[in-house]
């Protein structure tokens, strides 16, 4: 669950969001549409604390973000990679870890690519290995920002179904940054920036 | 014959000044190529020359390992208190501009000719090579990575060891290479005038006793050894610290 009340954000005297207040639903999928440059990116950065802002944002449980650009160690294995959030956590890598990981990389049919290099999987298999990295943790909330924008429309709809079959299966409430109308319009809430 | 295709262009380039070195200069005043190396296979027979070969490998890399600590240490200060690095910054940058003979006085004020001289002058010299590797490194950390990070911590340790420390190491540890080339020259250089062992007091020995071939042999062995040493770096940076960013 997230509540945002008078939320004020500045860019260098631009007013991105004057006194935006509202609730993000437990377990449910909001898509955020909007035209470019509205302020989603702002939002979701405000979310997960990673721009500073006016008001108040209560957050109950762990974020996950996932970023427009794939934002892979270069320097790691593609299982260091999926591993690192855990690391970041500070905490040690726990057989449960290992069998969530195995879980997710069957779910999202990315085990072939695993032995593979970093740069060397494709747009498509990267962005599921992405959202391997994303749900590792288990957290409760996963924040999208347009993590499919350069992905062609049917890989897109193929990995949007099936993270959500995958959350189908969850209580995780997600936050979509999309510009694919249909696809929002398929999500449980529909929020719109303007 | 692949390497051949490759490289006959430089074979040829070398052959011929060696030939040409061979037959063209007066000996009596350089020694030949063959004279140089039938003296060099004479003083690798030498158990005194494998001697004085550890002595100076020992000086250029115990100076290098402290050297590499402190640029880390310096580099990881930069990182946790950026307020401390200023006040460090602001001794160790100018002191890049130091030549290595200056340096090389003032440890002779401050330790006469005893064993602590040469490492002295190594890591004084070598120190602002490795302090602005770091630097480069720190200001080239790639943000995006680096908020990737945040958004999962904001623990300064783990941020460092897990996201910053593997961005630092490449350009870092091409700041030891520079180093470990500037190394060899000044052990060579403190050892020709403070030495009583080593590649560098060879040198000056065989400079006494007016034995050129012998002098040049060992030129010639200090050669090799720094392009194996630089040859094993960068065999290591390119294994462990060349990523693929495409």
């Amino acid at each position: 669950m997230i509540t945002i009340k008078g939320l004020h954000k500045k860019y260098g005297g631009i007013q991105i969001h004057k006194d935006f207040s509202y609730s993000f639903e437990k377990g449910k999928i909001t898509a955020i549409v909007g035209s470019s440059g509205i302020g989603k990116t702002t939002l979701l950065r405000c979310i997960a604390g990673l721009e500073e802002y006016e008001g108040d944002i209560h957050i109950e449980g762990k974020i996950s973000y996932m970023f427009q650009e794939d934002r892979l160690m270069p320097w790691l294995s593609i299982v260091d990679n999926l591993f690192l959030p855990i690391k970041l956590e500070g905490r040690p890598i726990t057989p449960s870890d290992r069998q969530r990981m195995e879980y997710l990389v069957r779910f999202f049919q990315v085990e072939e690519h695993l032995s593979k290099g970093v740069n060397e999987v494709s747009g498509g298999e990267k962005q599921r290995l992405l959202m391997v990295r994303a749900l590792i943790t288990n957290p409760d909330i996963l924040i999208l920002d347009e993590p499919f924008k350069s992905l062609d429309e049917n890989l897109y709809t193929y990995i949007y179904k099936k993270f959500k079959d995958y959350c189908s299966t969850t209580n995780l409430t997600v936050l979509f940054v999309t510009h694919h109308m249909v696809l929002a319009k398929g999500c449980d809430k529909l929020l719109k920036i303007a | 014959m692949e390497w051949f295709r490759r490289y006959w262009t430089k074979i040829v380039f070398f052959a011929t000044i060696v030939l040409s070195w061979e037959f063209l200069v007066d000996n009596f005043i350089i020694p030949t190529p063959s004279d140089i190396l039938s003296q060099f296979f004479f003083i690798l027979s030498k158990v005194r020359t494998w001697e004085n070969i550890l002595a100076s490998m020992q000086k250029v890399y115990v100076s290098l390992a402290v050297a590499i600590m402190i640029g880390l240490l310096i580099g990881s200060l930069r990182y946790f208190y950026p307020k401390i690095a200023e006040y460090v910054d602001s001794i160790f940058y100018p002191s890049q501009f130091i030549a290595s003979a200056v340096w090389t006085l003032i440890a002779i004020v401050l330790f006469g000719l005893s064993w602590v001289t040469p490492y002295f002058i190594i890591i004084m010299v070598i120190l602002p090579n490795l302090f602005v590797a770091v630097q480069i490194g720190l200001k080239n950390v790639n943000k995006q990575l680096l908020e990737f990070g945040h958004s999962i911590t904001r623990h300064k340790g783990r941020l460092f060891r897990y996201i910053i420390f593997p961005q630092v190491m490449p350009p870092f540890f091409m700041g030891i290479i520079r180093s470990n080339a500037i190394a060899w020259k000044i052990v060579v250089t403190a050892e020709i005038f403070i030495g009583t062992n080593g590649l560098g007091f060879m040198v000056n020995n065989y400079y006494r006793l007016i034995n050129i071939p012998k002098l040049f042999a060992t030129v010639l062995l200090i050669i090799i050894i720094g392009l194996s040493m630089d040859y094993l770096f960068r065999q290591i940076h390119r294994r462990y610290f060349t990523y693929d960013n495409n």
